[in-house]
This record gives C-alpha cells, sequence and structure tokens, in this order.
C-alpha cells in the first residue's frame, strides 16, 4: 500500500522543488480517508518541514553511490523539533546566498558552544 | 598461543573481544583507549554499573602479558563481566526487546549530556541477565564530534523499533524476520508492510514513512551530507529531541499476545490442581539432587517449573516457542526470581549460526550447556506434532550430558488425543516401554512418578559417566 503517493518513488522527482508543493502535499489529504486527513493535519508541521527540508536539499543526483544513512541523516533535521526547524531557515538562507555567489558562515565551530 | 578474536567482534576496528579461560577481554587500540578514559570519567557510568544496566568492566589485571601476546597496534585491555547466557534479540520476547531499546536511549540520553554519543545502535549491544537488560558494549561510546548527527539513528529503527512495531501494530512476531536478518527490518519493507489504519499510529508517520522516503530519495546522493549538516549547526539538541520522542513512541508500544492458548494453558490445562503440586514436587527433588548449575527448562510455558528449579540452581533457561507465553513468562518475572532467563525459541528448530561465517551469531547449543534439562509435558509436542522420531528426540537428549527430567505423556492422555485428534496415528514409537529403554541407555533412573491417573509419567535421569 501507499496512500500518500506524494511521496511515492515512483513519480521520481517527488522531492523536487517544482512538484513538491503541487504534487506533494496536496494528495496526502486527497486520496486519504477524511479521520486520516484530519490526523494528517494535525501532523502538518512535521510534513511542512520535511516538505521545507526536501526544498533546501535539492535536486537528486545521479551518481550511483548507495548510500541510505544519507537520507537517515537528514531526517534527523525533521525530528529535531524547533531546533531542526531553525536548522533549516539556516540551510534555505545559504541556499539564497549560494543564488548570489555568497557563502555563510560556518557554524560547526561554535556547536559546542550551543551544546 | 595467539590470541583469537571473538567471531562477532570485527567491526569497531579499535576494540575487539577475546576469551581467555572464561573470561570476557576486549583490545583497545589508542583511540578505543581514549574512548573508554571518556566513558570512564563520566558521572553515569558508575550509575549505570552499580543498577547493572552497564556491564561491570575495568582494566584487566594481566593487561601487560595480554598486550605482549596481542602485538602491536593495542594500547589496552579491558575486562567486563561475563554474561551468564548470551542471547539475540530473535530470541527475545516483545517486553524484552521493548526493555533493551528503552535502555539503550536511556545511555544515549545520559551520554549526550556529557558529550558523548554511541557509535551504533545494534540490538546485539544489550544482553539479559534474567529479565534485567544489561548494554555490553562498552565500546561503542565514543565523543560527540561538534555538528555529527546521530549516527545509530537508522540501526536503531532497523533492530529496535521496526519489530517492535511489527508485532504491537501488526501482531506479527518479528523474530523469524530478525533471525533472517541481522541488519533487521529496513524502513522499505516496514513502510510496505503498513496499512492506511497504521498511519496513525504512534511514531509511524516519521520513523517509518518519512524515513523510508528520505532514504530513497537520497540513496544516491553524492552530496556531502555529513559536512553540509555540520556547517549548517547541526547540534546535540536535535539528536536529543528525536531521543525524547522516540522513548515516547516506544513507551506507548504495546503487545499482549492475546489468543494464544499457552499463555493461558497453566489455568486450561486438563490436570488438577494435584497433579501440578506432584509435578512441583517432584521438580523440586530432583533439581536438589542434580544440585545443577544450570537448568535448561524445554517448553517452560509460562516459567511454572522453572521457578521452581530455580530455587536450587544458580541459573535456569526458559525456552519455549510460544511468544505469548514467554510474554507472560517475563513480565510475571519482573517481581522475581532474577535467575531466570526467559526466551522464544524452538526446539525442533533451534536458532542455527548466522552471520559472517555462520559465527557471528552462534547456535543455541554453542552458547552454553545445561546441568539439567527439564522436559515437561513436551515430548509428545516432539514426536507426534514435530514428527521427531522418539528415539531421535531420547539420542538427542543424552547429547546435552545433562540430568533430565523427563515427562512422558502417553497416549490415553486427553492432550495426546487431541494432537492425534486429525491425522493418523503412525507413531508407533510413541510407546512408554520403548521409551523407557531408551532412556536406560544413557541415564540410571533416580525416581519415577505417575500422575494424572496413570496416564503421564515423571522420570528423573541422571547421566550414566
Amino acid at each position: 500500500m501507499n496512500p500518500d503517493g506524494a511521496f511515492d518513488r515512483a513519480s521520481g522527482t517527488c522531492c523536487a522543488s517544482d512538484l513538491a508543493l503541487t504534487n506533494g502535499y496536496g494528495s496526502v489529504i486527497l486520496h486519504t480517508p477524511a479521520s486520516l486527513g484530519v490526523h494528517i493535519m494535525k501532523r502538518a508541521g512535521v510534513i511542512g518541514l520535511f516538505v521545507v527540508w526536501c526544498l533546501v536539499m535539492g535536486e537528486r543526483n545521479a551518481l550511483a553511490y548507495v548510500d541510505p544513512n544519507s537520507g537517515s541523516m537528514l531526517l534527523q533535521i525533521v525530528l529535531g523539533g524547533a531546533a531542526g526547524l531553525a536548522l533549516i531557515v539556516e540551510l534555505l538562507w545559504r541556499r539564497v546566498l549560494s543564488v548570489f555567489g555568497l557563502h555563510g558562515r560556518d557554524r560547526s565551530r561554535n556547536d559546542h558552544a550551543k551544546g | 598461543m595467539a590470541i583469537a578474536f571473538d567471531p562477532a567482534s570485527f567491526r569497531d576496528r579499535h576494540a575487539r573481544v577475546f576469551r581467555r579461560d572464561g573470561r570476557i577481554l576486549r583490545a583497545l587500540s589508542a583511540l578505543g583507549l581514549r574512548d573508554w578514559e571518556l566513558l570512564k570519567a563520566s558521572t553515569f557510568f558508575q550509575r549505570h554499573v552499580d543498577a547493572g544496566t552497564l556491564v561491570r568492566t575495568r582494566r584487566a589485571q594481566d593487561e601487560a602479558a595480554l598486550l605482549s601476546e596481542l602485538g602491536a597496534g593495542w594500547a589496552a585491555v579491558v575486562e567486563h563481566d561475563a554474561v551468564p547466557f548470551i542471547s539475540y534479540p530473535y530470541e527475545w520476547t516483545f517486553g524484552m526487546l521493548r526493555a533493551a531499546a528503552l535502555l539503550h536511549l536511556e545511555l544515549l540520553g545520559d551520554a549526550l549530556e556529557e558529550g558523548l554519543v554511541l557509535k551504533d545502535a545494534t540490538a546485539y549491544n544489550v544482553q539479559f541477565v534474567g529479565t534485567r537488560p544489561v548494554f555490553i558494549d562498552t565500546a561503542s561510546f565514543t565523543r560527540l564530534q561538534p555538528g555529527e548527527v546521530w549516527h545509530g539513528y537508522r540501526q536503531f529503527c532497523q533492530t529496535f523499533v521496526y519489530p517492535l512495531m511489527l508485532q504491537a501494530y501488526k501482531d506479527v512476531p518479528y523474530q523469524p524476520w530478525l533471525r533472517g536478518s541481522l541488519e533487521g527490518i529496513s524502513a522499505r519493507d516496514m513502510y510496505a508492510v503498513l496499512s492506511v489504519r497504521d498511519l496513525v499510529r504512534p511514531g509511524v508517520l516519521p520513523h517509518v514513512i518519512l524515513h523510508a522516503k528520505a532514504q530513497a530519495r537520497f540513496e544516491d546522493t553524492s552530496a556531502d551530507v555529513r559536512t553540509a549538516l555540520k556547517r549548517a549547526g547541526f547540534n546535540r539538541a536535535l539528536i536529543q529531541s528525536n531521543v525524547a520522542r522516540l522513548r515516547r513512541v516506544i513507551e506507548q508500544l504495546e503487545w499482549t499476545g492475546r489468543g494464544s492458548p499457552w499463555a493461558g494453558y497453566a489455568e486450561t490445562h486438563s490436570y488438577s490442581d494435584k497433579d501440578v503440586e506432584q509435578k512441583a514436587a517432584f521438580v523440586d527433588s530432583a533439581t536438589r539432587a542434580s544440585a545443577p548449575r544450570w537448568v535448561w527448562d524445554l517448553g517452560a510455558n509460562t516459567g511454572r517449573f522453572a521457578r521452581v528449579a530455580a530455587d536450587h540452581a544458580d541459573h535456569v533457561l526458559a525456552l519455549d516457542v510460544d511468544g505469548p507465553a514467554v510474554e507472560r513468562m517475563y513480565r510475571d518475572l519482573q517481581s522475581g526470581p532474577t535467575n531466570i532467563l526467559p526466551l522464544v525459541g524452538s526446539l525442533t528448530d533451534p536458532s542455527p549460526g548466522v552471520g559472517w561465517r555462520n559465527e557471528e551469531r552462534l547456535p543455541m547449543l554453542r552458547r552454553g550447556k545445561p546441568d539439567l534439562t527439564l522436559c515437561l509435558a513436551l515430548v509428545h509436542h516432539v514426536v507426534i506434532g514435530a514428527h521427531i522420531p522418539l528415539p531421535d528426540f531420547v539420542d538427542w537428549l543424552s547429547t546435552l550430558g545433562a540430568d533430565v527430567v523427563i515427562e512422558f505423556v502417553t497416549k490415553q492422555d486427553a492432550m495426546v488425543r487431541r494432537l492425534l485428534a486429525n491425522k493418523d496415528d503412525h507413531y508407533t514409537d510413541y510407546d512408554q516401554a520403548a521409551f523407557e529403554a531408551r532412556l536406560d541407555r544413557y541415564f540410571r533412573i533416580l525416581a519415577r512418578l505417575s500422575i494424572h491417573e496413570g496416564t503421564r509419567v515423571l522420570y528423573h535421569g541422571v547421566r550414566e559417566s
């Protein structure tokens, strides 16, 4: 079963920025029972984060280095609650900067100070 | 004699286990030693060791001699307290795997507080002493590098979260799956077995669906995700948040195993209280006489007689094929005694050797031997239920090298009649006289007791040396 065709692998580019909003989030509600829809609406925060995160992370790359752990690593942003949200904003900002050929500062250096 | 490392200890190049005269030792590289010293200096280490939830570990007294045997590349040797019997997640009942998962998260949470993390998150890092989970891989603790994610998250899902969900949400036993896959259940496979209804269950959306999708999405990425996250400021608060959520999900997972005829067998069986009392007294006196260190109760059901044996033995391994019955035993044992290890397993299809060289996880019979074996209300299931010829079964029993308390259930007994109700009785070998003759071949019968109007007979045999 695959109730949320939104993120179906068959759709290939599900997380590419142009498809994520139209084909992605909406179909979760359309193709599931009403009760589930209500529940998912409650969880819209999580899904919203996931969609934003897919936007941030950019295009698929077709190199054949299989490392499913990359997905597990990135998912941890979504699972990181409020701190994860801040990180997504940071990643978005970096993307904006990179469009203009600028680089954000490296935050890993003060990571320990933040804990 | 050259030191041979334990066949299961090869992943971590900086900390490898070996055995010497029954001792469990771990060779550490310079990096491994650094991690060990960090762990030893932490405040949670001693607290968990004292609580029995982290294996007691110390520098080996004969470290210098061991290091010279080990040769170059090693900086220290630590010694762990030995676990009485090594068991594997595919032999644990639901409650045990759940307890092991919660212990893992507790240790990870404590480690994160002090700037440490667990390198990996396999369920095989936990063992059970009785019903108490003990974390045994001290080498898994290391310093949390700035900006690092929790690298064990995927493994934690695969070997803890998904098996528990499979049992709790789908009422499907996870043991066969884990036995067939040491890496556990993948997010993709877990996703595939879920129904629409399961989507609203705790933890499914983030840990199964999003996880499966994220893995599929990024499986062929060439991006340096690790560095990208580090630069963006990934920090320990994110891991702590994830760990707290995972803990809440696991605490909500429940499985009672209702519907098994065996979990309620102690109340519903056909024999009387007097029969049970007689049987308990027989087991009691036989265990006293054999004075065993280890008793293996094969077909232990909910552990009624394992408890009797536990009074006179150091340890009891209580094995039964029925998950719900073992789950009930595990729950009942929370209030003691503490020397019974409940495990799920079949005598006629025992845990094999699996993993690298088929030696990473050993067959049950290579992990220990009993001094006394209990086979109560078992023989008819082995012979009539599983088609094992009766002489073969007694021959096999003798190879354990232990004394035996065995119950022969005659064909006049109601339970045997039920087993035979819908099949042809071609079990000509299932005969009391033939059974006794075979038993005599290997054991000296010290006591014999007829119960339940003579339809069941108990024997206490001691191994002829």
